[in-house]
Order: C-alpha cells, then structure tokens, then sequence
C-alpha cells in the first residue's frame, strides 16, 4: 500500500471513513487551504470562512455525503463551500454593524491586506488591495467565476461542475467579470473610443 | 481580425488558453493597429498580473489550527460513537439472526420431512408391499356432554313398536279383593299347553313349541296375573 500522500483524494476518504485518522488529516491538509481561501475571497469574511471549512469537512466524515460518480471530490468540495458561503451570507445579511461607517471599508476587511510584509511596490500593493476590493463588489456569479476560474485556475469544465451550469455560461460570466474588474482597476477607461476595425 | 473577433479570443489569449500560433499573431498584429482593443489588451495583462500576485500572497493562507483541532475532535467523537454503536449492535444483530434460524427451522422441519419421503419413493425401487384389506369400525362416539344431557329421554314408541307381539290381556290368577299397590312383571316361557289351563284355544302344529307370558308378581312374590305373548 503507498503512503498517505500518494493516495488519490478518494482513497483518502474512504480510509477516513473507515476509521483512519491519518488518512483524514492528509486529506484536510492538502484541501483545507483551497477551501478556505474560497470561502474567504467570496464572503470576505473570516469567520464565515473558518466556519465553512470546518463545515465542509465533517461533511466528508458523513458516510453518503460525497458520491464519486458526480464528479472529483475537489469539486464536491468546492460545490459545498459554495453553498455553506452563501447561507452564511444570507443569514448575515439580516445583521448590520454598528460600527461599520465606511462603504468601501467594509467591502475589503483589513485582514485581507498583508500588514506583516513590507513590499518595496505600494503600486502592486494597492492593485491587489483594489482587486480584492473589486471582486467583492462584483455580482454574485461574476463573483464566483473569477473566484474559480483566475484565483483558484480552475478549468471551464471544473468551474462548471463546481456551479452546476453550463461551460459557456461560465466564460460568458468570466468574460464580463474582467472586462469589470478591468474598468476598476485601468488607470484610463476602456470603455470609450471603441475602434470600428 | 476586427474588434469583435478580438473582443472574443482576447481572455483565451491572456489566460494563455490560445494554441493557435497565426490566431495570436492575427490578434496582437489587431491590437497594434487598434488603439482600443490596444487599451482592452493591456487591461487584460494588467489584471492577469494582480490576479497572479493575488493568488501567489493567497497561496500561503490556510484555515488556522483550531479548525483542525475541532475536526479532529469530531472525528474521534464520531469513531467513539460507531465504536459504541458496533458494540450494542452486534447482540442485537446476532439476536436477531438466532431467532429467524430457529423461525426458518421451525417452518421447515414439517416440510423436509414430506420431502425425505417424497424421496425415497423416488430413490428405492418399488418393492412388492402386501396389501391388507382396511377393517373398518364402526367407532361410536359419545354424545357430547351438554345441559340437556341430564335429561331423560323419552323412548321412542314408534320404534320401539316396531317388532309387533300380540298379546292377550291380563288374566287373574287368584282373587284378590285387595289390589295391589306395587308389583313387577316378569317374563316368562311356558309351554304352550299352559293355554289350554285359561281357557285359550292350543295350536296343535306348534304344540311343541314354548310360548312367552308376562306374569305378575306381587310383593309377596305370588304370581297374581298373566298375559301370554305370541
């Protein structure tokens, strides 16, 4: 039998699932962070993300949860943080911050933002700042195409999977994801003078 | 290549998903000579860059060390319950499987006995048997026991008439001004010449042969009347 780490995602589940802790905790290390991480650049919000990751994974430990059939586990993964996020965020949606005052503020938490590391560019620090900025701003669909297919380089197909639409349906939303997110962070405006070549 | 045609390969080509060598030389040869799609294309490159430098500051960031240690302990609680389920599930399982033997023997034991002889007939060749003819009795039941048990039949006449006997009427044998209270009737055979000392007329042809009489005594045990039975 190979190691832990050479096991494909589902051997590791199924080992989970039979009682292996080792196998669990190999599957979470090599998943957590991308789940996590997604969890955080859709709801911008830490505590969601936390939540969600640990909700996905005692998800996993349900024997039936995850059907092989429909699809990689990193998809079904995905596929869960996906709903998990936005129930979080529904529910959030019925609570207002006091001490929120500033708009744009609220839109990038400060613990999207690196203080510990000094860059020598503060241009590429304030891009980065303004396109996380811009993609919690975006709408709800362009939000998770960018999320999937840039962020986490997710192919068309797997993105598609992961949203249950169609593949199309997923580069059109990309497409005009950046062609927003591209106004927001050009300097000058695309959108004018547009060339009748 | 016009705008629109650019407009449509444009993200293919940055994301580094265009093959075609011609279509992207077709395409940057557009965006030199259209300042517009020169802009939407530097746009393009401009984002692919922060997103790229995005993704490398995100590669870093994990869920932190709690959520690990809490899943971890719903993992050994989850195991600690499946544990304790086995525990109590395996009397029950192997309980269970005892009692639908014993069912599954119970229902089947009649029936393989008729198939055991179902088989042997089959398997043994047919023997001469000797047959012996069935002696039926007649087996008489008792009536059942109910409340009108107890109660006394009357006898039935009509059959009781049926063997006919002709009779004579009683006949005194002593005067008696006193009649009696309480006697018995006795049967009696007699020969049949006895007729003759009452009076009655005597079948010389069956002279020979006895003749039946009630006779009836009283309790002092004289005979006080007769009757002659044919």
């Amino acid at each position: 039998m190979p190691a832990l780490p050479n096991l494909a995602d589902d051997d590791l589940l199924r080992l989970t699932q039979a009682g292996n802790e080792q196998a669990f905790t190999t599957l979470y290390q090599r998943r957590q962070g991308a789940v996590y991480r997604f969890a955080l650049q859709m709801s911008g919000n830490i505590s969601i993300a936390e939540e969600v990751t640990q909700e996905v994974f005692l998800s996993l430990l349900r024997e039936g949860a995850y059907d092989g059939k429909r699809g990689p586990l990193v998809s079904y993964l995905y596929g869960t943080a996906r709903h998990l996020v936005w129930r979080r965020m529904a529910r959030n949606r019925l609570h207002i911050s006091l001490t929120a005052e500033d708009g744009e503020d609220q839109v990038t938490p400060s613990y999207l933002i690196s203080h510990s590391e000094i860059e020598s560019d503060l241009a590429r620090d304030e891009s980065r700042r303004s396109l996380r900025r811009a993609i919690l701003a975006l709408p709800a669909g362009y939000r998770e195409a960018v999320v999937l297919c840039d962020l986490h380089e997710l192919s068309y197909q797997d993105a598609a999977r992961v949203l249950g639409c169609a593949v199309g349906t997923v580069r059109s939303r990309l497409h005009r994801a950046r062609a927003l997110l591209s106004e927001k962070l050009a300097p000058t405006k695309v959108r004018s003078n547009r060339c009748l070549v | 290549m016009n705008c629109k045609e650019f407009e449509a390969v444009a993200l293919e080509f940055v994301r580094g998903d265009m093959t075609d060598v011609p279509a992207q030389q077709n395409l940057l040869a557009h965006a030199r000579t259209c300042a517009h799609c020169a802009r939407r294309l530097g746009a393009e490159r401009l984002l692919t860059s922060v997103v790229a430098t995005v993704i490398a500051q995100d590669r870093e960031r994990s869920a932190p060390q709690r959520v690990e240690k809490a899943l971890l302990t719903a993992f050994h609680e989850q195991q600690k319950y499946k544990r304790s389920r086995r525990l109590w599930m395996r009397p029950t399982i192997a309980g269970a499987i005892a009692a639908g033997l014993i069912l599954a023997a119970v229902i089947s034991v009649p029936r393989a006995e008729k198939a055991k002889v179902v088989t042997v007939k089959q398997a043994l060749p047919a023997a001469p048997v000797p047959v012996i003819a069935p002696v039926y009795r007649a087996v008489k039941k008792p009536p059942p026991r109910t409340l009108r048990a107890g109660v006394r039949k009357r006898p039935n006449t009509k059959t009781a008439a049926l063997p006919r006997e002709i009779m004579t009427d009683f006949i005194p044998m002593t005067y008696d001004p006193h009649p009696i209270e309480r006697g018995r009737v006795v049967r009696v055979r007699l020969p049949r010449t006895a007729l003759a000392a009452f009076g009655l007329p005597v079948n010389e042809q069956q002279a020979e042969q006895p003749i039946r009489a009630d006779v009836v005594l009283g309790e002092d045990g004289l005979a006080r009347a007769i009757r002659f039975i044919e």
